[in-house]
């Protein structure tokens, strides 16, 4: 996780030089490799995860008992078939969408919270932004994963209660990396001149602070989104999220676990999709911060 | 230095308070009626209300609050629907198991990340910080139970190197050596991800380091480039690395070595909460949350206390 | 240049090989110093005299720095051809360096008794305990009060002059036959900048310790040297003894940089700053470098490249038209 000051920019607007030609902003990306990989492998999967209805060949619930286990390569079953005779391929490209639902809802969810209660925090000072911020410090004091297995447990396991107890966990981390964010933003020159100007506290808000933080937090919201996304499939994995029949990743793991030796593939395709895919999130999330954060760059 | 403490200690008592209301909440939210237990459900409801006035259960919730907080004080943690022993039994013993796998992956996470930040920072921009870089990446996205999983089937079952999993054999139950023998791979599985990161932060903490001008005057002074590291940027970078480090070992501790006990089935706490869990033993389960929220709230506080130890210029202040 | 010379520098160049071309920082510099003389290498910030000093004392960093030719011989020996830990034994010991910005090159979370010690154990052999009762003795020949206190305080806790003093008795400790003072009085108060350079004058005095002095400030040069090398974008356009330089100089870049310092003989006549900036030191000029700023430029400069020529017995200028240089100078300055 970086230290919050590392991602805020401290220019309103873009940090790039600003420029309208589309192929030299293009260009710009040849210096962020790692935006690129990232970019690549998270819209694969999420294209994977749209076209699924399209492009699976199975039904990924409906299994094909004189089919099961057939290997990788098997003709019909590309990567071939788990134990029930479902078709691989196509569980992978469903659960792509309950794994891309459990990175992304939550980060987003406690992001929008966070960029509000962070914003008001730092903007006003005083007493909103000791209750705010101390109350956060509370729950930040609690152990995060367990935090989230208890959430977890209590509700009861299902995907939506899977992203509601990830979410709890994540509103602290972002109401703090907004607050130290807009902190900074309020001493810069055209925040002064938007006062200045005789604009409210209100306007100031919404018009020039909440803007300007967004990408730095949108940066931190994609350095979290691997860690998320493995732990959460860590949670189905065990039992606790989604439940079956569903097709997801974590889960799938656990199906193959018993059968490692024998058919190794149930259980590795599934892990190595987590892999792949948190490891987009990671070099995503590496380069945004790279981009916002010209002095890591060097 | 003491006004800090003070300072930092008394902040530890809403923590607590908070961290408990938490876990408090989460019980009266948690599934069911503790009366169905005690009386099944079919009781008539006079009987029921009864009990219910008879536990204080028809008190405000604030009120049952503090008189909860007073038996946890007291050491009254509640009894494990699962197991019949006392709760806070249990979690101490099981605490001391999962500080043994704990030690392991922080070992492994300390001696290859600060190794591999230091190396990445002093060869800036070459090709060995570029292969650090991504392999700090795959480390990073790398799911521990799906690692562990692997590490089994390749070095358990294909080469027979290292047993499956627990914490010793019974063949030779009381070998140190056994132990250790059981501790390699949830070891390392558990300890990947917090390597990574504290290869990151030490890697960023040295390069900031390494821009200062008193690097050169300490060559001027005929220092070896060793020293020059060793014994001075890395003593400056320390405190971010200790920082971090601190975090990731609380995180291990409570959670992080969760999937990975499962794995390997390591009889620590992550195993104890998977089982609490799975058999809905909610006392257990709350217990151990809170325990481990007592842990991480002190850890931080150590954590806190050496970072301002070790930087001079924020003790003085 | 005689052989007995303590340091000689011959046709040195570092270049710096940047993403934006090659940098010649130092482009071809002689200089020599005599046991316990004090030089003076004056410039601009870029001009290279700061790249010379770390040159001396191996201390370029490579990448992206590199001393591609030239000689450095001190006490005798090559140090261009010496082997790092040869390089190293030299550097701290017989070969000294003292810095612009005391406090940032100090550690920070090193107190400062241990950090003179450690030079001490260093290249001494001493025990901590020894070396700092001998840190201790360094402090007082330089007049520190209660010095016990300075060596138990971390640098942020101390004044700028009294970090310098710190790097200074560091410097001292192990007896250097050189010390190289980059910049060592610009960032401090004239106050305590007077009283810095009364303390290294008295060091080198009683221990024969020869002082290079890298300044842009003609007043240390004027207080502090016996001899003056002007140099100008990577190369010595001015090498003569000080009192020449200040009577007589035979170069238009020394001409602006006298006129451009205020002073107490020059009261009433306006400072006169240098127009123009120096030239990129990644730009190559088939000419004079700084023949675009030079009031008494000619064709020829632009042209061809003037060479360092002895203009008088010990004055030597890199300008074609030496004698013209002083034009515009009050010659009583």
């Amino acid at each position: 996780m970086a230290a919050p000051s590392d991602i805020v920019s401290t220019s309103p607007g873009s940090t790039q030089g600003e420029s309208n030609d589309p192929w030299r902003r293009l260009r710009v990306l040849k210096n962020h490799k790692s935006i690129v990989a990232g970019a690549i492998i998270v819209s694969l999967v999420v294209l994977a995860a749209l076209l699924a209805p399209v492009l699976s060949p199975y039904d990924p619930i409906e299994g094909h008992p004189i089919d099961r286990l057939k290997g990788i390569g098997t003709p019909g079953y590309l990567l071939g078939a788990d134990q029930q005779g479902r078709d691989m391929l196509s569980r992978l490209m469903w659960g792509a969408r309950s794994s891309l639902a459990i990175a992304v809802v939550p980060l987003a969810v406690a992001g929008l919270i966070g960029l509000v209660l962070g914003s008001v925090a730092g903007y006003s000072g005083r007493i909103v932004e000791t209750l705010i911020m101390r109350g956060m410090d509370i729950v930040f004091g609690l152990p995060p994963i367990l935090l989230a297995i208890a959430v977890a447990a209590t509700l009861g396991p299902g995907l939506v209660n899977l992203m509601i107890s990830l979410t709890i966990v994540l509103i602290p981390p972002m109401t703090r990396v907004t607050y130290q964010v807009v902190v900074i933003l309020k001493e810069q020159t055209f925040i002064e001149a938007a006062r200045a100007s005789g604009a409210s506290s209100f306007q100031i808000i919404f018009n020039q602070i909440l803007p300007n933080s967004v990408a730095p937090v949108i940066a931190y919201a994609t350095s979290l989104a691997g860690a998320i996304l493995v732990f959460g499939a860590g949670i189905s994995f065990i039992g606790l999220g989604i439940q079956p029949p569903e097709a997801d990743w974590g889960r799938m793991i656990n199906d193959g676990r018993s059968m490692l030796d024998l058919k190794p593939h149930v259980s590795t395709l599934p892990g190595l999709a987590i892999f792949v895919l948190a490891a987009g999130f990671n070099f995503l999330g590496d380069g945004l911060r790279d981009l916002l954060d010209p002095r890591m760059r060097l | 230095m003491v006004a800090f403490l003070i300072r930092r200690i008394l902040f530890l008592v809403p923590v607590l308070l908070g961290g408990s209301a938490i876990v408090f909440t989460l019980i009266q939210l948690a599934p069911g009626d503790p009366i169905d237990v005690l009386l099944g459900v079919y009781s008539s409801p006079e009987s029921r209300q009864a009990l219910r006035e008879a536990y204080g259960l028809n008190d405000p919730p604030y009120v049952q609050y503090f008189r909860w907080l007073g038996h946890i004080l007291q050491g009254d943690w509640g009894i494990s629907i699962q197991q019949r022993v006392p709760v806070l039994t249990l979690v101490m013993e099981k605490f001391w198991i999962t500080l043994l796998l704990t030690g392991a992956a922080g070992s492994f996470a300390i001696i290859v990340g600060v190794g591999a930040g230091i190396v990445s920072a002093v060869k800036h921009n070459t090709w060995i910080d570029r292969v650090i870089l991504v392999v700090s990446v795959f480390a990073l996205s790398m799911p521990s139970y799906w690692l562990g999983l692997l590490f089994i089937f390749v070095f358990s079952v294909q080469l027979g190197w290292l047993p499956t999993g627990g914490i010793r054999s019974f063949i030779e139950p009381k070998s140190t050596l056994d132990v250790i023998e059981h501790m390699i791979m949830p070891g390392i599985v558990a300890g990947l991800t917090p390597a990574a990161i504290i290869a990151r932060v030490a890697r960023a903490a040295m390069l900031e380091v390494m821009r200062l001008d008193f690097l050169t005057a300490l060559r001027a002074k005929g220092l070896s480039e060793g020293a020059v590291i060793l014994r001075h940027a890395l003593r400056n970078a320390m405190p971010s690395i200790v920082n971090m480090t601190g975090l990731q070992i609380g995180y291990l501790i409570l959670g992080g070595a969760l999937f990975v006990e499962i794995i390997f089935s390591w009889p620590g706490l992550g195993l104890e909460i998977y089982k609490s869990v799975v058999g809905r033993d909610m006392p257990m389960m709350l217990g151990l949350v809170l325990f481990s929220t007592f842990v991480f709230v002190i850890l931080n506080l150590l954590v806190d206390i050496c970072y301002r130890i070790m930087n001079p210029r924020i003790q003085s202040e | 240049m005689q052989p007995t010379d303590l340091l000689r520098v011959e046709g040195l160049k570092t270049y710096f090989f940047t993403r934006h071309g090659v940098a010649k920082a130092v482009d071809g510099v002689d200089l020599s110093l005599s046991e316990g003389e004090h030089l003076g290498l004056v410039g601009e910030s870029g001009s290279g005299k700061s790249a010379t000093a770390l040159s001396i004392m191996g201390l370029v960093r490579d990448p992206p720095g590199r001393i591609v030719a030239g000689r450095i011989v001190f006490e005798g020996q090559d140090l261009l051809s010496l082997d790092a830990p040869a390089m190293r034994r030299l550097r701290g010991r017989r070969l000294s360096m003292i810095f612009q910005d005391p406090i940032s090159h100090l550690d920070p979370i090193m107190k400062v008794g241990d950090w003179i010690a450690e030079s001490l154990t260093l290249h001494k052999g001493m025990t901590r305990k020894s070396a700092t009762a001998e840190a201790s003795r360094l402090l007082k020949v330089l007049k520190v009060p209660s010095p016990d206190d300075v060596l138990d305080a971390y640098p942020f806790q101390l004044s700028g002059g009294m970090c310098q003093r710190v790097l200074i008795a560091t410097a001292i400790a192990t007896e250097p036959a050189l010390i190289i003072a980059d910049e060592a009085t610009s960032a401090l108060d004239v106050t305590v900048q007077a009283s810095i350079l009364r303390t290294l004058n008295e060091l080198s005095e009683n221990s024969g310790t020869a002082i290079l002095f890298t300044t842009h400030n003609m007043r240390v040069v004027r207080k502090a040297c016996s001899r003056v090398v002007v140099m100008y974008a990577g190369r010595v356009v001015e090498n003569c003894e000080t009192e020449r330089l200040f009577c007589g100089p035979m170069h238009p870049y020394t001409v602006g940089l006298l006129n451009s310092v205020p002073s107490l003989e020059r009261i009433g006549q306006p400072l006169v700053p240098m127009a123009g900036e120096p030239p990129l030191p990644t730009d190559d000029l088939p000419g004079c470098a700084f023949h675009a700023r030079c009031p008494i430029r000619k064709p020829i400069c632009e042209e061809q490249r003037p060479p360092l020529q002895e203009v008088h017995p010990g004055h030597w200028s890199a300008c074609f038209f030496p004698e013209e240089a002083n034009h515009g100078r009050d010659p009583s300055g």
